[in-house]
């Protein structure tokens, strides 16, 4: 192995071989597209018929779309993280969690069963924690993580009550089913509506939930390209824009989302430029798309879907690039304060052209794709039916916003002038720039070819989304319009604002802001620890002092609650009379039984305690086995066994040591056992002495004949019932797993 | 460690009839008593015999006998015994039988779904105790 300086190349081998991965996908997808745009390809396998789940995919336009950009937009991260990977550092394992991401993205993009749909939900949030968590050595990336998980999380659980209650509804969980009939828009109830909303804010970074999204920011550059603002936000837009014919009857759609998404863009928007910080900048710009998004869906109008399809498109290709070029200005330079890096597009030629390119779609400037979804935005809201004027007044306040922001990433650490020395920058290697490069030419190449783009990409997806659509008509040049000339207001304003940015008063109220507006993630914080801090005081009301207290409050609880449930559900006769210590053999059996207790509770040392329960362990053993159930006995026996040889084994000079005398009052410990005892007595008579049941002769009959195996037993554990022991086992592993990683960290911090 | 000289010779002998057992467990158990807890009981007390004896970690006596490796075994036992169906054709978790032979001293061995099942559930005890006498074996050693 070679362990010079050079750091090993594996990392960079395997970013290429999964970007060529996501590439297999891409043209796949692209094939897809070119060959039948109008019938989607479908694949249903059962999966729990028995709750009629299946595990169904299907490739509609809309599914493509997103699968396509899914995937090219992968491709170019895997690329750029490998060389990431290398130059900072990091752990390789970064790429297999971004890996799963990407699958578990794509399946959620194209799931067509709702239970299926959340499991992909659900999992890129678990791939985001781990994600934003990559640092887990520092505090503020826990925490972070912590939050978007919690966050998002939360979303979801919303989201399963809203899909449980549509599926019921609906019949089935077949999401094409449901839309197809139609049958369902319009009758659902205000609260799955609202649910559905919840969760797409959640998982979309939407006011009031949003905090979690600049705060992720912690995460390394290519999680925050891929996840933070290309694909894992827009799951959100997917959900609603997926879910919209069910709820755009309902007034209260709109009503909801246009006045969210408003509110979101423009706050994402002034927030941006109060941060110095780019990634930061960038993030909460993210959000404001984001909101643009959102109230594009609550318009519902064909053109607003239109718009916002293209408006997806184009922020996925630019922001994803700007977040590659923040993550390479700061690998070369060290700093990534847009105030403070100056005159950068000398050292860094390629980077700054990557970025310029990006900034140019991200401000709306013709020929790029930004321009055309800026101009599409435009007129759909201008054409909205709710908000009046107070939309396309909004929309254009935040575009000025977006320009000054663009401008502070994309044009002031490359062009600005400063009269401190030049900034020393480190080399870039070739294989980064790919990706933001790759990007920016993109968003500059659909602006030349908006029909072809608009025929491949956005008809079929728009016919989805929108049944009456015909045809999706695409072009640069408007003529002189109202939209125009917004848009270009908006530009100079948007560079005035810039300017005024970088003035020092100006800074000096942003530096105020940043420090007390966005009290997110304070809140967050609190609101966490003061939970923590109740579960820690409602312990404390219980007067504990060892160990053996809390089992006696356990057994006393235990008690009053199955001695209540079975006050209020009393068997109608007593099963005592039926209770058969036929044998001699039960008899002894049972003496020796209470001898052994009585030997455990008297025996001075561990030692003599555990061979005492021992004892009665085996006492129990030959009862199973009279009765008829060897398998228990030797569970039994063999169980027995192991606890004697791992006390042997763990505890050597624990076992001689003398039990602690007791400190509660004899009969506290009397009372708590002698309810128990009896309870466990009782509850023990009534189903042993109980006829054979339906349950017995339906396991007594199967059994055999359907599973292929005579120990009944057994035959439960791995067949009939196996979905319980598959949980349990699991658990088990998982624990164990557990333990032997924490050994690990353990054993190398200890060197 | 104090290890008397009794125990150790017994270890020797105890130690492979042991793990044979487990395996005689394992595969009559859906048939006769036993199956995968008791079968990987019988295999944790084993390994627990065999280390404790010698104050040594499981992967000395086989490098398979890691935790990790058998934990994962276990899971990929169970995972393949629930997707064996579906890969056939059928249903998630359905109980499917490849092929079944006779022998002498396990009855009728159905090879299939179940085994695994079994299997998964024998790997994830013994790696259990493995995991747990790893843990003690780092602090004897210091």
């Amino acid at each position: 192995m070679n362990r010079t300086e050079q750091p090993p190349l594996r990392p960079v081998i395997l970013g290429f071989l999964l970007a060529a991965v996501c590439l297999v996908s891409l043209s796949l997808t692209g094939i897809l597209l070119a060959d039948s745009p109008s019938t989607p390809a479908d694949l249903s396998i059962p999966w729990l018929p028995s709750l009629g789940i299946t595990f169904s995919l299907r490739l509609d336009g809309f599914s493509l779309l997103f699968l396509f950009l899914i995937s090219g937009i992968g491709a170019l991260v895997f690329a750029y993280s490998g060389s990431y990977i290398r130059a900072k550092g990091k752990s390789t394992s970064l790429l297999g969690i971004l890996f799963l991401f990407f699958l578990a993205m794509c399946g959620l993009v194209a799931a067509d069963d709702l239970i299926l749909l959340f499991i992909f939900w659900e999992l890129t949030s678990i791939c985001s924690f781990l994600l934003i968590g990559t640092d887990h050595f520092k505090e503020e990336a826990r925490k972070a993580a912590t939050q978007a998980f919690l966050v998002t999380a939360g979303g979801g659980l919303c989201l399963l009550a809203a899909l449980l209650h549509i599926g019921a509804a609906a019949g089935t969980f077949r999401i094409s089913e449901i839309l197809e009939g139609g049958a369902l828009a319009g009758n659902l109830p205000a609260w799955v509506l609202c649910a559905v909303v919840i969760a797409a804010a959640t998982k979309s970074a939407q006011i009031p939930f949003h905090s979690w999204l600049p705060r992720g920011m912690a995460a390394p550059a290519p999680v925050s390209a891929f996840l933070h603002s290309a694909t894992m936000v827009k799951a959100g837009i997917f959900l609603l824009a997926r879910l919209n014919p069910l709820f755009n009857t309902d007034p209260l759609w709109s009503q909801l989302l246009v006045p969210l998404g408003a509110a979101t863009m423009l706050y994402g928007a002034v927030l941006a430029i109060c941060f110095p910080d780019l990634k930061r900048l960038l993030a909460y710009s993210t959000i404001s798309a984001l909101g643009v998004l959102v109230s594009l869906i609550g318009i519902g109008s064909q053109e607003s879907m239109k718009a916002a399809l293209v408006f997806l498109t184009a922020h996925s290709l630019y922001k994803a690039g700007l977040f590659m070029v923040v993550g390479l200005v700061e690998h070369s330079t060290g700093s990534r304060d847009g105030l403070e890096l100056h005159g950068l597009y000398r050292s860094l030629p390629l980077t700054c052209a990557a970025a310029l390119l990006c900034g140019l779609s991200m401000i709306g400037a013709p020929p790029l794709i930004g321009f055309l979804a800026k101009e599409l935005m435009y007129e759909a809201k201008i054409d909205a039916v709710i908000g009046g004027a107070a939309l396309p007044a909004v929309t254009f306040l935040t575009s000025v916003f977006t320009v000054a922001a663009a401008a502070m990433v994309s044009f002031f650490p490359y062009f600005r002038r400063k009269r401190s020395s030049e900034i020393p920058v480190q080399e870039i290697p070739v294989p980064l720039l790919i990706g933001p490069l790759f990007l920016g030419v993109l968003s500059l190449a659909i602006g030349f070819f908006p029909q072809f783009v608009a025929d491949a990409f956005f008809e079929p997806a728009l016919i989805v989304l929108a049944p009456e659509t015909t045809e999706v008509k695409l072009k640069l040049w408007h003529g002189v319009n109202p939209v125009l000339i917004i848009s270009i207001a908006a530009l100079l304003l948007g560079v005035i604002l810039a300017y005024i940015r970088t003035t020092p008063s100006v800074q000096k109220a942003c530096d105020f802001a940043v420090g007390a507006l966005p009290p997110g993630p304070r809140v967050f914080d609190s609101t966490l620890s003061a939970l923590l801090r109740l579960g820690e005081r409602s312990l404390s009301i219980f007067p504990t002092r060892n160990r053996a207290d809390f089992v006696r409050i356990a057994l006393v609880g235990f008690a009053l609650y199955f001695g209540l449930l079975l006050y209020w559900q009393l068997p109608a006769e007593s099963y005592f009379s039926r209770l058969h210590l036929s044998t001699s053999l039960d008899w002894l059996n049972g003496a020796f039984l209470v001898l052994s207790c009585i030997g455990a509770l008297k025996s001075r040392t561990h030692l003599a305690a555990l061979l005492w329960i021992g004892a009665a362990g085996v006492a129990l053993t030959v009862i199973f086995s009279t009765s008829g159930a060897p398998d228990l006995a030797l569970t039994q026996l063999l169980v027995e066994m192991f606890i004697l040889l791992a006390f042997a084994f763990l505890g050597a000079s624990l076992l001689r040591k003398r039990l602690e005398k007791q400190r509660a009052a004899p009969s506290e410990y009397l009372l708590s056992l002698f309810a128990s005892g009896a309870l466990i007595t009782f509850l023990l008579v009534t189903p042993l002495a109980e006829k054979p049941t339906e349950l017995t002769r339906f396991f007594g009959e199967r059994t055999l004949i359907e599973a292929g195996g005579a120990n009944i037993v057994n035959v439960i554990l791995v067949d009939f019932r196996a979905l319980d022991t598959m949980g349990e086992v699991l658990v088990v592993i998982f624990a164990a797993l557990g333990i032997h990683w924490l050994r690990k960290q353990w054993k190398e911090q200890e060197g | 460690m104090n290890s008397s000289k009794l125990l150790m010779t017994a270890s020797r002998l105890l130690v492979p009839v042991q793990l044979l057992i487990a395996v005689w467990l394992l595969l009559r158990g859906h048939n006769f008593p036993g199956g995968g807890f008791i079968a990987g009981l019988s295999f944790g007390a084993a390994l627990t015999l065999w280390c404790s004896e010698r104050n040594a970690l499981p992967e000395d006596l086989s490098t398979v006998f890691r935790g990790r490796f058998l934990l994962t075994l276990g899971w990929l036992s169970l995972l393949t015994s629930t997707l064996l169906s579906p890969l056939l054709g059928g249903i998630f978790m359905e109980s499917v039988v490849l092929f079944s032979f006779e022998t002498f001293l396990f009855g009728k061995v159905l090879v299939g779904s179940v085994l695994l099942f079994d299997l998964g559930v024998f790997f994830a005890v013994g790696g259990f105790t493995a995991v747990i006498l790893e843990l003690r074996s780092d602090g004897g050693q210091e």
